[in-house]
């Protein structure tokens, strides 16, 4: 938590979905920082503090997984939800020792992403 | 009588009728007295009569003692005179004359009846004497009947034997060892051949050669009746006098003649070629007999009444194997088991009292120890003599049996294999008129097609399936019963009114007029493979869809987003976008006015709309590739079925199209379903999607005869429930049976469909459930869609 605006960090590497979704956090009222990698989001994690993080998993180089529970391992305070086109993606055993739940994955695309913010409210709260 | 010698001398004298005799003269009287004393006592001795006769006068002077004895003293002169009557008849035939007409010391016989009535025969012989000057005829008359009886028997013995001698049947003669007969019979000559004895005796010179075929054979009867002195039935070849050969039976002695010491052979001779022809001709008969009766393959035999064997053949030689003359004699307890035996001769002695044929079947073990089955068929024969036998038949059965035996298992084997096939066979005859009568069917065929083939024995083809009168079926079957084509083989289709049953069906000749029609139910297998191929097919489909899902989502994110955050960028209302449209010197609101006067927001809610609309589907492709379990739960498939109608009843959609409330839904639940494993909202999914469809299709048609209807049926299969959704709708073809399954397959107009919602349900079922769904259909005739949820718990 950082004051009263809470942060978050998206982390895509399809410039139009991280874009879109960086504006309309923005609007929502996030804080946001955005990574075109898994990498780059590590290096923007150790430079400052985000409360939860929405990864897609397909990422070039560090899968969007690998990042949870690297991310997690660095900062536990961080929540995380995943954002995936890949529909055969499920929640496994070690997302969950990350704290992450089933409702925390979400398919893309969705129809309004007033869906995804809400999430990123409920688990920051 | 006086008793002084002068007084008896006188007396004597006068006696021979001396008148007067001077005294002196006595001496010599008394001389001649005793003279003539001693010769009437000599006289009187003899035995035989004595006449003296007066030849002159004839008349008797004198007679002995023997004569007056013979014929009385009275007669004297009577039996004189018929002895001369006797004589001089008898003198008649030429003789020598004597003295008086009478031969001197001539001997006649004569006969005398004697007072007793016997005749009694003299050889009178008489002779003269002169005495004084008289003659006198002096008659010896010999009593010589008991001589003249014994000749006369004598005689007549001699012609008695000459009588058998000259007609005896058998040929009688005498030979000398040389070989020359020294008499014959007429019977010998004429059994060589030869017109008399005298023919024979004057032409055969030679034994040995003219009437022996083999001189030889004369010389060994020569030598055994040298050895012997007596041979009988000495039997061999002769030879007549024209060369034709006769059998000879010869019996003779041999002896030598006292005075020359030479062989003398007295013999009798039979012919008997006929008797040999005869027995040549019972030989050849019994030999014929033996032949036959050896010839015949069934042991035969012939036993007396204490069992032993009289006559054989080789067959029965054989069973028993032993040789002919090893077995006749014998009894059967020399050859086999006491207990066999035992058995054989109870029926032997039935048959021998009561003569009452017996057929019986027996086991027999021959030496070599090989058993034998055996029928055995006994009857009784009297010969003329009334000796009984027992004449068998065997009839050796054991290869008959062995074959029975294994025709037998053979059958059963075969009988086993149809009663156990689990195709359906029916057993056909073709009758004469043509048609084609059951006469049988196995189990399996009353299974498959679903009734008793029983009832129906006797039923044409055509009456048991009426269905294939219109066909080609029958006369093809007739073809093949009558031997015209060979098997065939077809798939055929059997519907009634329950199902649709495909069946490779396979039709072969059993027999002259006879066929079998083996059908196999392949519906099962038709159908599995259209599943495999189905599921082979959609799960490449399926495959296909999700990674084009995967791929497409990305795209649509940024599609949807995009639209989504630029339509919120030109919310007026947003602070951000109010300060951002005065940075750049134009109002929000005059940006919007633009915007919305060139349909921009229009066409980005548009974006948004069809993003929304590729995301739906691109959704419903995932389910083919979703495997889902995390809702499972036992559930009542009746009371899912009974939701889904519901879901129908109220769909929107539906109801834009058609009212779901006319079309009538019949209930055939089975009561005792068991629940199933499964995800409940899928299945109501899945009926809701074949629901729609079923109304959609009769929408499109006109209704069918009685309203359209939607039969829902549940049932219990082996280890699996089954849903059946059967409308009377217009069907489908072939063509579209195949694909219906397929994703985007649609026959529906453009934009009425998605031609997913029969894939989603595939999928559902099969890879969620581990079931099976297909379709019967055929233009016209509706659409029954099966569903096969499996009962055991899913791995």
């Amino acid at each position: 938590m950082s004051g009263q605006t809470p942060s978050v960090l998206v982390i895509d590497d399809e410039e139009m979905i991280r874009e879109s979704l960086q504006v309309f956090l923005e609007a929502d009222g996030w804080a946001v920082a955005a990574a075109a990698s898994a990498e780059e989001a590590l290096e923007m994690l150790a430079a400052g503090t985000f409360d939860v993080a929405i990864v897609d998993i397909r990422l070039p180089g560090i899968s969007g997984r690998d990042f949870v529970l690297r991310a997690h391992a660095e900062r536990p305070e961080l929540r995380f939800l995943i954002f995936t086109g890949s529909t055969a993606f499920r929640l496994d055993a070690e997302l969950a020792q990350a704290g992450m739940s089933a409702g925390d994955i979400f398919a893309k695309p969705l129809d309004d992403l007033r869906v995804l913010a809400e999430a990123a409210r409920r688990v920051v709260a | 009588m006086p008793d002084t010698p002068e007084c008896d001398l006188r007396e004597k004298l006068i006696g021979f009728g001396e008148k007067s005799i001077h005294k002196s003269y006595f001496p010599q009287l008394y001389k001649r007295l005793e003279e003539l004393e001693l010769f009437h006592a000599l006289l009187d001795r003899a035995n035989d009569p004595i006449f003296l006769v007066d030849t002159n006068s004839d008349v008797v002077i004198e007679a002995n003692q023997a004569a007056y004895n013979l014929f009385g003293l009275n007669k004297v002169e009577r039996a004189w005179k018929s002895f001369m009557d006797l004589f001089g008849n008898a003198r008649q035939a030429p003789g020598r004359e004597g003295p008086g007409g009478m031969a001197e010391g001539e001997t006649r016989e004569v006969s005398h009846v004697s007072p007793s009535g016997q005749r009694v025969y003299f050889e009178l012989t008489l002779s003269t004497m002169t005495i004084s000057g008289l003659r006198y005829t002096v008659g010896v008359a010999r009593d010589i009947t008991a001589r003249k009886q014994a000749e006369e028997a004598l005689r007549e013995r001699e012609q008695q034997l000459r009588t058998l001698f000259e007609t005896a049947p058998v040929g009688i003669y005498v030979s000398t060892g040389e070989g020359r007969y020294l008499a014959s019979n007429p019977a010998n000559a004429a059994i060589h051949g030869y017109a008399g004895p005298e023919e024979l005796l004057g032409q055969v010179t030679d034994m040995a050669r003219d009437v022996y075929v083999d001189p030889e054979q004369r010389q060994i009867l020569l030598r055994r009746l040298r050895r012997e002195g007596e041979v009988k039935n000495f039997e061999c070849l002769r030879k007549k006098k024209d060369g034709s050969p006769i059998w000879v039976s010869t019996s003779a002695r041999l002896s030598r003649d006292p005075k020359t010491g030479q062989e003398i052979i007295n013999g009798f001779s039979i012919d008997f070629t006929e008797r040999r022809q005869a027995e040549q001709e019972t030989r050849e008969a019994k030999d014929f007999l033996y032949r036959i009766v050896d010839s015949i393959g069934d042991p035969i035999f012939v036993k007396d009444d204490t069992h032993r064997h009289v006559l054989v053949n080789n067959a029965l030689c054989a069973i028993i194997g032993r040789p002919r003359e090893a077995i006749l004699g014998h009894t059967d307890y020399d050859f086999f088991p006491r207990e066999e035996v035992d058995g054989f001769w109870q029926f032997d002695n039935a048959v021998l009292a009561t003569g009452a044929e017996n057929v019986t079947e027996e086991e027999l073990t021959g030496l070599s120890g090989k058993k034998h089955t055996i029928v055995t068929k006994k009857t009784r024969y009297v010969d003329v003599l009334g000796k009984r036998y027992v004449v068998g038949v065997i009839r050796d059965i054991t290869e008959r049996k062995q074959a029975e035996r294994e025709l037998e298992a053979s059958e059963e084997k075969f009988r086993s294999i149809v009663e156990s096939s689990p195709t359906a066979m029916y057993f056909y005859r073709l009758e004469a008129d043509g048609r084609l009568v059951l006469t049988g069917a196995n189990p399996a065929a009353d299974s498959t097609m679903g009734f008793a083939h029983q009832p129906l024995l006797g039923k044409t083809l055509e009456e048991i399936f009426p269905h294939l009168a219109r066909t080609h079926v029958p006369e093809l079957y007739r073809k093949v019963a009558r031997g015209e084509i060979g098997a065939q083989s077809y798939q055929g289709v059997h519907q009634d009114e329950r199902a649709t049953a495909f069946q490779d069906v396979h039709v072969f000749r059993t027999g002259p007029a006879a066929i079998t029609v083996d059908i196999l139910d392949i519906t099962e297998r038709v159908r599995l493979q259209e599943m495999m191929l189905q599921s082979e097919k959609m799960a490449s489909v399926g495959g296909l869809a999700a990674g084009m899902a995967h791929e497409i989502n990305n795209p649509l994110s940024s599609i949807l987003q995009g639209a989504q955050v630029s339509l919120m960028q030109l919310a007026p209302d947003v602070p951000a976008n109010k300060a951002a449209a005065e940075e750049c010197g134009c109002p929000i609101e005059a940006v919007r006015c633009y915007l919305e006067k060139r349909r921009v927001i229009k066409f980005l809610e548009g974006i948004q709309e069809a993003g929304r609309r590729a995301a739906q589907i691109v959704s419903s492709m995932l389910e083919f590739s979703r495997k889902s379990e995390s809702r499972r739960a036992m559930a009542d498939i009746n009371e899912i079925l009974d939701k889904s109608v519901e879901l129908a009843s109220t769909d929107y959609d539906l109801k834009k199209k058609y009212d779901f409330r006319h079309i009538a839904i019949i209930r055939e639940y089975d009561p005792g379903l068991p629940e199933v494993s499964c995800t409940r909202t899928e299945i109501e999914q899945v009926i809701l999607n074949l629901l729609k469809n079923a109304a959609q299709a009769m929408a499109e048609q006109p209704p069918p005869e009685g309203g359209p209807a939607i039969v829902l049926r549940t049932l219990r299969a082996d280890d699996s429930v089954r849903i059946e959704v059967s409308d009377n709708g217009p069907g489908m073809t072939e063509a579209v049976r195949r694909r219906i399954f397929e994703p985007f397959f649609t026959t529906k107009e453009p934009g009425q469909g998605t031609g997913l919602g029969l894939s989603v349900s595939y999928f559902i079922i099969t890879a969620n459930h581990g079931g099976t769904i297909s379709v019967e259909s055929e233009p016209g005739q509706g659409a029954r869609f099966i569903i096969d949820l499996p009962l055991g718990e899913r791995k």
